[in-house]
């Protein structure tokens, strides 16, 4: 019994002493605070680290030129009825309550992209304070540019900056090209290249129009957008087609739109990297 | 002359294991729980995304594995090393952690994988759960030996017991659980330790410090593991209440049981408190928008009485990431009062005020405890062969007992528990003299009565989601009962019997040097 107590003591005493270690038991290792600076690159190797669910980052930074998969790309403050609370809120409303705080427009001029620029792979994410430091005042908001893709068998990475990346030939992977109708990045082998313009169709349009009628106006709004894209009329390249993808369903809002695809004009002919560069590109 | 060897190791071994039948039988449980949890490839139970919050405060995370794999299709066994920082690792990411003893069990397996699991099976992970399988396997054996210490009556009727508790901890409804990476086994082993300390602690005549202190850190232990298992306490504080301390005078006799309740109570109280907002936020949305007002005629009526919007109509019947869901559908702004307004202790007042309501809910939950076990997590790893969600069956005696009895539920289960807690109580009153009669009838009653509050407070606090899952302790609580109702009947056999001391009742057990003067 004697024995008991002497072991029951010398646990509180152990206890006691180490209360501060205590405080942060079940959770990560660190001292929660946030790294808010511009340019700084993370390393978020598992799925956990960008669910919205789990909506803080305390990790360590981790130089550019080593592996990381984000990089903050804007801090922005948290304003409104979110910033009220004196405890931060329940991480799913605030992801409904903040969405759009980081913008996408922000997060493309960081990357080297312009709003042409089909983009895959990569994404926005939100980084929250975390709940010590939402109770000492920080209402802030981390704007990382998260890149992909992210499944339970691969975690995408890069060991240099994303900063400007889309204006090099290096950041080809995140346009979107096709290869025999299946999505590709520009840095593979394929056969077309998409542009960023989304032709609206409305419902009555799509109810009535021939795919000829809408092919026809497809083609007519992308016309100017393919020559903002390259950069240069397109009869630079005499080999360069468009080709119009036809809206789908009249009820999906996403699908109601068309979108071109700038394609070599020899079926089967593949080439690799994107066309969207400062200097022409000529097809092989 | 090997035939000579053979048979005087197999006398040794027979003598032995009639000296020894606890250890006996906890052995020979080890070897059919191995057996029935490996033998063909191991089984488990696969990770819904619950197991990150626990399986983090281990340092690792799981091994990846393919992607076009089905979610939950399959056992993920190998976890590998990984530092978390932060609220990464925390529960839902709320900055406040998941506490549960499974924890403990999981060091172990960690330990034990960094060594025996790398260097002799050649597990390559830095955690593995079918190490951790083992370690269950060990602590349910060691319960069950314990259980045939403490039974009532002749040798083979105790070991007959305890590999009925045996059968049903290596059934398919709940031996999975030993490979997952869940804190549920920590309960299940918990409740299985539960009925040989409280048995022991009924039945001995002189109390010692051991037995109260059994009884209480294995209580601990259990509500530690998940918070719905704060219902012990229904079984718990009976049992510590109803042996007085003889030593102490008459009018204080009873006080040291009612400061370890007390203590009990106030850890339980505690370990709710500590709970993540976030897991109570969750519960909270389904039992009032998944329960209350998804199985209502009156959403209006019922939100006025839960003193909520009326905007939050729309979200009726859906779960907290639905498109509909009153977080981030429509209703977002009305969400922040929600939480501010919302309560459990509305909800009881609204089920208070509308009592027929109940009768829904209690079918709903008595679906689910037939339902038995989750079938849409897998219990095979990828590389088996087995097809997504393939469900093993290699002891499924109580899915198909469940199954069977699902459409007589109202009849089966409240008859089942109920009797037990009127059977219990009643031998436990008429052997009450004895101590055989009332430890066994006493546990009886203990096990039924925690196991409805454990019914009861699933419903309430959850709602229907996930009720296979989360029903897993009622369904062990009920399973546990048909053991323990032969355990009873057993000690009021020989409670009637002339018994000058309680040791007589287990035969091969060396009295104390005072009896065996008494009985010579």
């Amino acid at each position: 019994m004697k024995r008991l107590l002497a072991a029951c003591a010398a646990l509180l005493l152990t206890s006691g002493c180490s209360a501060a270690a205590l405080s942060n038991v079940g959770m990560g290792i660190g001292d929660f605070t946030t790294t808010w600076t511009i340019g700084s690159c993370h390393r978020l190797d598992q799925l956990e680290e960008t669910d919205p669910l789990y909506p803080s980052d305390t990790s360590p930074t981790v130089p550019c030129d080593t592996s990381h998969e984000s990089e903050t790309y804007a801090v922005v403050p948290i304003t409104g009825r979110p910033a009220a609370s004196t405890e931060r809120p329940s991480p799913v409303w605030l992801e409904h309550a903040l969405a759009g705080a980081c913008t996408w427009s922000r997060m493309s001029a960081y990357l080297g992209a312009r709003q042409i620029d089909a983009l895959q792979n990569i994404s926005i994410l939100q980084v929250l304070p975390s709940e010590p430091e939402w109770e000492s005042g920080v209402r802030e908001i981390r704007c990382d540019v998260l890149i992909g893709p992210r499944n339970s068998a691969d975690i995408a990475s890069t060991a240099s900056t994303l900063h400007g990346l889309l204006a090099e030939p290096s950041g080809d992977r995140f346009r979107v090209c096709r290869a025999y109708g299946q999505q590709v990045g520009c840095d593979q082998p394929h056969d077309g290249e998409l542009i960023n313009a989304w032709i609206k169709f409305s419902n009555a349009e799509l109810m009535h129009d021939t795919k000829m009628q809408e092919t026809a106006k497809i083609f007519a709004a992308c016309r100017a957008k393919a020559v903002g894209y390259l950069g240069a009329p397109m009869s630079a390249w005499p080999d360069l087609v468009m080709s119009a993808e036809l809206p789908d369903t009249p009820g999906d809002a996403v699908l109601k739109a068309g979108r071109c695809w700038l394609g070599d004009a020899h079926p089967g002919r593949e080439w690799t990297g994107s066309l969207r560069t400062d200097k022409i590109r000529r097809l092989p | 002359m090997s035939k000579w060897i053979i048979r005087h190791a197999f006398a040794f071994v027979l003598v032995r294991a009639r000296r020894h039948p606890a250890v006996t039988t906890g052995l020979a449980w080890s070897f059919v729980l191995l057996i029935r949890m490996y033998y063909g490839g191991e089984i488990g139970l696969a990770d819904n995304f619950d197991g990150h919050r626990l399986m983090c405060q281990l340092g690792v995370a799981p091994h990846p594995f393919p992607a076009d794999q089905q979610l939950w299709a399959y056992v993920t066994p190998r976890y590998d090393a990984y530092t978390w920082y932060g609220e990464s690792c925390s529960a839902g990411g709320t900055g406040q952690p998941y506490l549960s003893s499974a924890v403990v069990p999981l060091w172990i397996a960690k330990a034990l994988t960094a060594t025996v699991g790398n260097h002799l099976f050649g597990l390559p992970g830095a955690l593995d759960l079918r190490v951790l399988g083992l370690v269950y396997v060990a602590l349910a054996a060691i319960a069950i030996g314990w259980c045939a210490h403490e039974l009532p009556g002749r040798l083979w009727i105790r070991v007959l017991i305890a590999s009925g508790f045996g059968l049903v901890v290596a059934d398919s409804a709940f031996a999975p659980d030993f490979i997952s990476p869940y804190a549920a086994p920590a309960g299940i082993i918990g409740m299985l330790f539960l009925i040989p300390a409280m048995l022991r602690f009924l039945r001995i005549e002189r109390l010692t410090w051991r037995e109260p202190a059994a009884v209480v850190l294995i209580a601990l232990w259990t509500i530690a593991a998940e918070a719905q298992l704060s219902t012990i306490l229904v079984a718990v504080i009976p049992c510590l209440l109803a042996r007085p301390a003889a030593s102490l005078p008459r009018a204080v006799r009873r006080v040291p049981a009612a400061i370890l309740c007390a203590g009990l109570v106030l850890f339980a109280v505690g370990y709710q408190q500590m709970q993540s907002r976030w897991l109570y936020e969750d519960s909270l949305y389904n039992s009032v928008f998944g329960e209350v007002l998804g199985h209502s005629h009156n959403v209006a009526g019922d939100l006025r009485s839960l003193h909520l919007a009326p905007g939050l109509a729309t979200s009726a019947g859906s779960d907290i990431v639905a498109r509909n869901s009153a977080a981030v559908g429509t209703n977002a702004a009305l969400y922040p009062d929600f939480l501010a307004h919302a309560s459990y202790s509305d909800e009881l007042g609204f089920y208070a005020a509308h009592p027929w309501r109940l009768l829904g809910v209690a079918d709903r939950g008595l679906d689910g405890v037939s339902a038995a076990r989750p079938d849409y997590l897998g219990n095979y790893p990828a590389a088996a062969g087995h097809p997504a969600y393939a469900q093993e069956c290699r002891v499924c005696v109580v899915e198909a007992a469940f199954t069977l009895a699902e459409p007589l539920r109202w009849f089966v289960f409240p008859a089942l528990w109920l009797g037990a807690l009127v059977a219990g109580l009643v031998l436990a009153i008429r052997g009450r003299a004895r101590p055989a009669g009332r430890s066994a009838g006493g546990v009886l009653a203990a096990v039924a009565a925690a196991t409805i509050a454990q019914f009861w407070f699933v419903m309430l606090t959850e709602g229907d989601n996930d009720l296979a899952k989360n029903m897993v302790f009622t369904d062990l609580g009920t399973c546990l009962l048909g053991p323990l109702l032969i355990a009873a009947l057993v000690g009021l056999d020989l409670s009637t019997e002339t018994v000058e001391s309680p040791e007589l009742a287990l035969p091969l057990q060396q009295p104390e040097p005072a009896v065996a003067e008494a009985m010579r």
